[in-house]
């Protein structure tokens, strides 16, 4: 990793810091590479003595909030930011390998290869259609973006290699990755993964919101019960009072149990995203 | 050695090596980094952490090999705890020591 990779990915995982602290943060980094070169340390002697960007993110978390709740952002961080490196590094690749596509397409005027893997992107496309309105912008600006590539394909070749040059350092990522196994798996997680993941997620949040209304119901009954014990403690609706008061404590006590078991799947939940994008990003290289 | 405990010490580390003389912000992170098996970058969190709690403040300086440097060096208040901190140490050192006998 070079130095603008390190700041950068810092920056990515700073999420959530005060933007005049993270300014400050960023600017004690930059300071320190300086004057690492100044006493000829090497970038990338520099980067790996500094660790991971990740970790740096956690404890400077940590100095401005609670351990337990900082703990929890940042798992949320970094889900995101593995998240949005993987849509980069899957867009991209992609990109090339259609406009591998198409340019060898044009080329020799059919490949059998190449139209299967066109014919198998317009099938997705196509159903992807069916589904709903935002998929089919989705959809939409996939086919624009095929024709685009298609008549820009004399300039495709400029960019391509200035793209290259620029992107030496992430060389080895760009190299051996298969077209197949990139769209098996974005057509196993649009097709099926992402609902999935989705509809988990609501699971959990629905699992929070009911903690929340039992432990407010719990609370209101709890509180009547009192209420009404003080104002008219008559002996026959004392027993009746005091069930519900003693229900009240139950629910209170059901509802945090909710809740906790919400906190506690919402972060193993996190950490299987995490898990499940490192695969698949292992999974699209050869 | 154990990650928990090194974090511990590394309060200690810092202030006492800041009540010797100010450093600026590499010059620190490398001393320490060279006897703690640290990563490097994980100071500077300790550094914020340590100024925001009043302990530290920064001032900025010309060098003469190029850009000025950001220096830290101890208030009232942590000169204060570096003297209780290393009371401290000195008392658990004690005590280990006696239970390592």
């Amino acid at each position: 990793m070079k130095k603008q990779e390190f700041l950068e990915e810092l920056e990515e995982y700073l999420v959530g810091i005060p933007s005049n602290e993270k300014e400050e943060i960023m600017q004690d980094y930059e300071e320190h590479f300086k004057i690492g070169k100044k006493k000829k340390r090497n970038e990338g002697e520099i980067v790996k003595s500094l660790g991971e960007p990740k970790e740096i993110a956690r404890e400077m978390r940590m100095t401005f909030s609670s351990s337990k709740k900082s703990e929890l952002k940042s798992e949320a961080i970094e889900t995101w930011v593995a998240m949005k490196k993987f849509t980069k590094q899957l867009f991209h690749n992609t990109e090339d390998k259609i406009s591998d596509v198409i340019q060898k397409d044009k080329r020799d005027k059919s490949t059998l290869a190449s139209k299967i893997i066109l014919g198998a992107l317009i099938f997705l496309v196509a159903v992807l259609i069916i589904n709903s309105g935002f998929l089919k912008i989705l959809a939409l600006a996939i086919i624009g973006y095929l024709a685009y590539n298609y008549y820009k394909n004399d300039n495709k070749k400029t960019r391509r290699t200035k793209r290259a040059h620029s992107k030496t350092t992430s060389k080895e990522k760009k190299r051996g990755l298969s077209t197949t196994k990139i769209i098996l798996s974005l057509a196993f997680n649009l097709l099926f993964f992402i609902w999935l993941w989705i509809g988990l997620l609501f699971g959990l949040i629905g699992l929070f919101i009911a903690g929340l209304s039992i432990i407010i119901s719990g609370a209101a009954i709890f509180g009547f019960g009192i209420f009404a014990l003080i104002a008219h403690g008559d002996p026959l609706t004392k027993n009746i009072l005091f069930a519900g008061l003693f229900s009240g404590i139950g629910l209170l006590i059901l509802g945090s149990l909710f809740t906790s078991l919400f906190g506690w799947f919402i972060k193993l939940y996190l950490k299987a995203t995490q898990v499940y994008i490192q695969l698949n990003s292992r999974f699209i290289r050869k | 050695m154990d990650t928990q405990f090194k974090k511990g010490v590394l309060d200690i580390c810092v202030l006492s090596t800041l009540k010797k003389k100010d450093h600026y912000g590499y010059e620190l992170v490398h001393k320490i980094s060279k006897d703690i098996a640290i990563t490097e970058g994980t100071l500077y969190p300790i550094l914020r952490r340590l100024k925001n709690e009043g302990y530290l403040q920064t001032y900025l300086k010309e060098s003469n090999e190029g850009p000025s440097r950001k220096y830290y060096s101890l208030t009232k208040k942590g000169e204060y705890r570096a003297k209780e901190l290393k009371a401290e140490w000195k008392d658990f050192e004690k005590k280990i020591n006696n239970i390592l006998k």
